[in-house]
């Protein structure tokens, strides 16, 4: 009667998975760390935390505290003063590609943060609920879902104004149909899970069985997605400042902003100007997407042993 | 309406009573072939089962897979809702009760499901599984109070050592485990029933007999009352009292385990018995149940559900068209084709069947003789779907079979147990 395991070999082989949500992830993240998924998404990862450390030390890093206009000499080659040169108004390239990885990982942190905190309720809303509610409100964001991610953040931003929290705003808007439909998904797959009704069996209320019986399991898929959304939002910020609906003009950095001012001296070969703040916005999306693509193919197995 | 004869135990002794229940489930039709017919597509998963419960009683609930065994047991705990019948618990009718009425009730009747996998959250450490419905019924609010009547409640069923595997996942379990961390679960509550659906059909035959030895200790140190549900003949035997046996969303016959097994009345009992000893799930049918596979839910046949597989059917016992249809496919497939026969008879997708009538349109210029040859075909089937003819005539251009109306069935009480079979009334 009171056997202890009863089967011990069968329990050890059972892999760990089923730990909770940053377990069930950073453990097949080390464990897969020689494939090329693993490979790519360390890579990603590498890459977003060196972002985020020059974002947070800012102030610290960069030679010139000074951005002001006309603080130093005009149209300087990159030389051992100014290792990225100077630009048509005398700024230090370098300080200014330091204070554009703040801006751009503040506004994709607020897009996507709050695509997220909007998206994934709502989505788990839906798809547990389903009926009318639910296919009003796919129909809502598969709207929002079809229109040019640029051109509805756009739109938004010439209504709402300029600033970082408000391009985050506009374009969190892209996004929240993104990770509602991913949550949706997960959701519709988990719900006719047993343990889901059995949790109804127990009396658990429709909150309970929500959030400690299927987000768990929803909440899975979000990193990939998060690290696409993350790579897209920064294309799509420097996108705004390219075509000017971005920031204020006396924001300290910002990437799509000199990108665009640098446009016309590309042909006189001044270079300087715009390859520096154009390699920052490719590798930051760059490795966004290694880390969402190796997540991806590290994720998906997990999920479908899961399942079975 | 059937009479349930079951019913006859004075209704202070009932736990749980069940009448006439009937569980219908849409069927999702392609929108043009709803708007050509408008009858309703639903499959009859449960077709009027009455039983009660005394206090104290494991009742089986057995049959054959698909019979609708679970589909009984999650309407009693009120996972769906019943298309009609009544679901009286401790004295309450609680058939259409709401979801939020019914949370307080849910302490007292539990369900364990087959797949004990399946019914863990995976995410969830056993512990704060086991410890949960306290906290959903704000029952134990403590957290260390949860911990110990986790412990205590985990030592009780055998989950030991119950410190270690407090926080261990579900899959970190073995089978057998996982099945005790379930019960452990439902157990909690101190519930009065339980139903167990095929609580230990997955598990190996060493853990099996353990936990069924749980299921009865627990039953003698609570006073549990269970409705045990299983294809299982051998593990029914062993545990309950009294025993339903199900066929095809009806009970056929019910009573005493012991006097069912020692003398099976309804043809189907007999038919699942004479199974038993045979290990192997699929020559056991073949052998035993002839005619074909178990009819689908959708179109349960007519009468009696089991005539068409039935070895002592009778020619009152439900024959119907699509029956007719069926002994032309075997025989068309069966006996070597003469020339005539593909002509008179045709392809058997040129037949039809519709209630207790089978017929063809023909273009032959002699219907006559195609009743002739009928005539011949039904001399050759068993005798009593012979002798459910009523008629086979030549009307116009058709040629048409016609059926007798069945007698009508009802539970009879035979010795100790209700028996729903011609045979017996
Ligand atoms: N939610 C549902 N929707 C539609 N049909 C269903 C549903 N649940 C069950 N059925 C059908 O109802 C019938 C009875 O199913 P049920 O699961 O109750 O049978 P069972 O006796 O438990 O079988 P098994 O031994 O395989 O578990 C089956 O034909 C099944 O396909
Ligand atoms: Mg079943």
């Amino acid at each position: 009667m009171k056997a202890k395991h009863s089967d011990p070999k069968r329990a050890s082989s059972l892999p760990e998975i089923p730990l909770p949500f940053l377990g069930r992830l950073i453990h097949p993240l080390i464990r897969e760390r020689r494939s090329l998924a693993g490979a790519l998404s360390w890579m990603g990862l590498g890459i977003l935390f060196f972002f985020i450390f020059i974002a947070v030390f800012a102030p610290l890093l960069v030679p010139f505290s000074q951005t002001q206009p006309f603080a130093s000499p005009v149209l300087q080659a990159p030389s051992l003063q100014h290792l990225m040169g100077t630009d048509n108004v005398g700024r230090d390239v370098l300080s200014r590609v330091i204070w554009g990885a703040r801006t751009s990982l503040e506004i994709m942190a607020i897009g996507v943060l709050i695509a997220l905190a909007v998206g994934f309720p709502v989505g788990l809303l839906s798809g547990y609920v389903g009926g009318k509610i639910d296919r009003l409100l796919v129909l809502i964001m598969d709207s929002i879902y079809a229109f040019p991610g640029l051109l509805l953040a756009a739109l938004i931003a010439a209504v709402i104004g300029r600033g970082v929290f408000n391009i985050g705003i506009a374009i969190t808007v892209i996004y929240i149909p993104l990770y509602f439909r991913v949550t949706r998904s997960q959701t519709l797959s988990v719900r006719e899970e047993p343990y889901v009704e059995a949790a109804r069996a127990l009396g658990a209320k429709s909150h309970t069985v929500m959030f400690s019986y299927i987000a768990h399991s929803a909440i899975i898929a979000i990193p990939v997605i998060f690290s696409l959304s993350s790579a897209d939002a920064i294309l799509t910020a420097a996108g705004l400042s390219y075509l000017g609906l971005g920031l204020e003009v006396d924001t300290p950095g910002d990437w799509g902003r000199d990108l665009s001012d640098a446009q016309s001296f590309i042909g006189v070969g001044i270079w300087w100007m715009s390859v520096f703040p154009g390699l920052m916005i490719v590798i930051l999306t760059v490795g966004l997407s290694f880390l969402g693509e190796g997540l991806n193919d590290i994720i998906n197995p997990i999920l479908r042993k899961e399942r079975s | 309406m059937t009479g349930s004869a079951s019913g006859l135990e004075s209704p202070a002794e009932d736990l749980l009573k069940v009448q006439d229940l009937l569980v219908h489930f849409p069927v999702k039709v392609p929108l043009i072939q709803r708007l050509i017919s408008r009858e309703k597509v639903v499959v009859h998963a449960v077709d009027g089962v009455s039983f009660s419960l005394k206090r104290g009683e494991i009742l089986g609930l057995v049959g054959e897979s698909g019979c609708g065994k679970t589909t009984v047991g999650r309407t009693i705990v009120r996972l769906l809702e019943p298309t009609s019948g009544r679901i009286i618990f401790e004295g309450r009718d609680i058939s259409h009760l709401s979801q939020s009425k019914l949370r307080p009730l849910r302490r007292r009747m539990q369900i364990i499901f087959q797949d004990p996998h399946a019914s863990l959250n995976p995410a969830m450490t056993i512990g704060r599984a086991i410890g949960h419905p306290l906290q959903i019924h704000g029952i134990v609010r403590d957290a260390e109070e949860v911990r110990q009547s986790v412990l205590d409640i985990m030592r009780e069923v055998g989950l030991t050592p119950e410190d270690q595997l407090f926080d261990k996942y579900p899959g970190d379990l073995s089978g057998g485990q996982k099945q005790r961390a379930v019960i452990a679960r439902a157990m909690i509550l101190e519930p009065r029933l339980l139903v167990v659906d095929e609580g230990v059909a997955m598990l190996d035959m060493s853990v099996r007999a353990k936990v069924l030895e749980l299921i009865l200790n627990l039953k003698r140190r609570h006073g549990l009352t269970y409705l045990f549900i299983t294809h299982d003949l051998a593990t029914a035997k062993f545990l309950c009292d009294r025993i339903a046996i199900m066929y095809l969303g009806r009970v056929v016959e019910l009573g005493p385990a012991a006097s069912i097994y020692a003398e099976p009345k309804h043809p189907y009992t007999q038919a699942l018995l004479q199974v038993i000893p045979t290990p192997d799930p699929d020559k056991r049918r073949k052998k035993i149940l002839p005619r074909g596979e178990v009819p689908d839910a959708i179109h349960p046949p007519a009468g009696c559900r089991f005539h068409p597989r039935c070895q002592s059917v009778l020619p009152t016992c439900g024959w119907e068209g699509r029956d007719f249809i069926d002994l032309l496919d075997e025989h068309l497939s069966t006996s070597p084709k003469g020339v005539e026969d593909d002509e008179l008879l045709g392809s058997i997708g040129e037949w039809w069947a519709e209630g207790f009538e089978a017929g063809r349109k023909t273009d032959a210029k002699d219907p006559k003789k195609l009743v002739e040859r009928v005539k011949e075909i039904l001399a050759k089937a068993p005798p009593a779907m012979a002798q459910a003819v009523q008629s086979v005539e030549a009307k116009g251009e058709f040629v048409i079979v016609q059926f007798r109306t069945p007698d009508k069935l009802v539970h009879t009480a035979v010795a100790d147990r209700t028996v729903e079979c011609l045979l017996y009334q």
